[in-house]
């Protein structure tokens, strides 16, 4: 990948771009990396996540250039400036790497100890070829420990 | 029975049920998209997934796909109604590989 790395909401509008490039992506296409029961998972999971926990949780999957704890965690800058404690879950499984980073009130309610527990959840599925389930499990895992708001 | 009687009997038939057993189990496998191998090429284009913001309905009551993009386009704009004070600086976390 080249250039920015850009948050992206799927079937967006040019006109709703802020700080970060939105890329436009067709609402269906055959580069779209889940299915549609897979997003819904990932989906529920990101939202109870951060419905129980009060910090927002986000999932980019795609390449992450360069180093990729430096990467990810300029992505998680750019998350920061517009969310309230956030934390990033990056996955890149052509790189086959894998990055959360917490920050603020997300590090002291996700202690790194925890952090590296809920990334070897995800690496043992990510191992077996499932990424849904690696980032589903992943997710829950953060938010238990991060306890409620 | 003359022989090409013989012949559409005999070999004709185990032929049919044969590629009818093959379309059934070889089909579905085609049809499907290509399963994700760790190791194997990533080739789809970059994804950032945002959660609903905290006081929209339960995500049953709305399609999987619809649901998160409106979730990540409404959090992306209410994010303009709570602005955040400070910058936070990446401070914790993991890293992995597989």
């Amino acid at each position: 990948m080249s250039g920015d790395i850009s948050l992206s909401h799927a079937g967006g509008n040019g006109d709703r771009q802020q700080e970060f490039t939105v890329p436009r992506v067709p609402a269906v296409s055959p580069d779209r990396p889940f299915k549609p029961s897979q997003l819904s998972r990932i989906d529920e999971a990101l939202t109870l996540a951060s419905r129980e926990t009060g910090l927002v949780f986000s999932v980019y999957v795609g390449p992450i250039p360069g180093n990729s704890r430096e990467t990810a965690e300029q992505m998680f800058a750019k998350l920061a400036s517009t969310h309230q404690s956030p934390v990033l879950v990056a996955v890149s499984p052509g790189q086959r790497r894998l990055e959360i980073v917490t920050g603020g009130v997300s590090a002291q309610r996700i202690p790194n100890r925890v952090a590296a527990l809920a990334a070897l959840t995800m690496r043992a599925s990510f191992t077996n070829g499932d990424l849904t389930g690696g980032i589903v499990n992943g997710l829950r895992q953060l938010a238990d420990a991060a306890g409620e708001a | 029975m003359s022989i090409i009687q013989t012949v559409l009997v005999f070999v004709g038939i185990p032929a049919g049920v044969f590629a009818l057993f093959a379309i059934f189990t070889l089909g579905p496998g085609a049809i499907r998209a290509p399963r994700y191998r760790p190791g194997g090429s990533w080739d789809y284009k970059p994804v950032w997934y945002l959660p609903h913001p905290e006081h929209s309905g339960p995500v049953s009551e709305l399609s999987a796909r619809g649901a998160l993009e409106a979730g990540s386009a409404l959090a992306i704009a209410s994010s303009s109604a709570h602005p955040v004070d400070a910058a936070v600086e990446a401070s914790g976390g993991a890293s992995g590989e597989w």
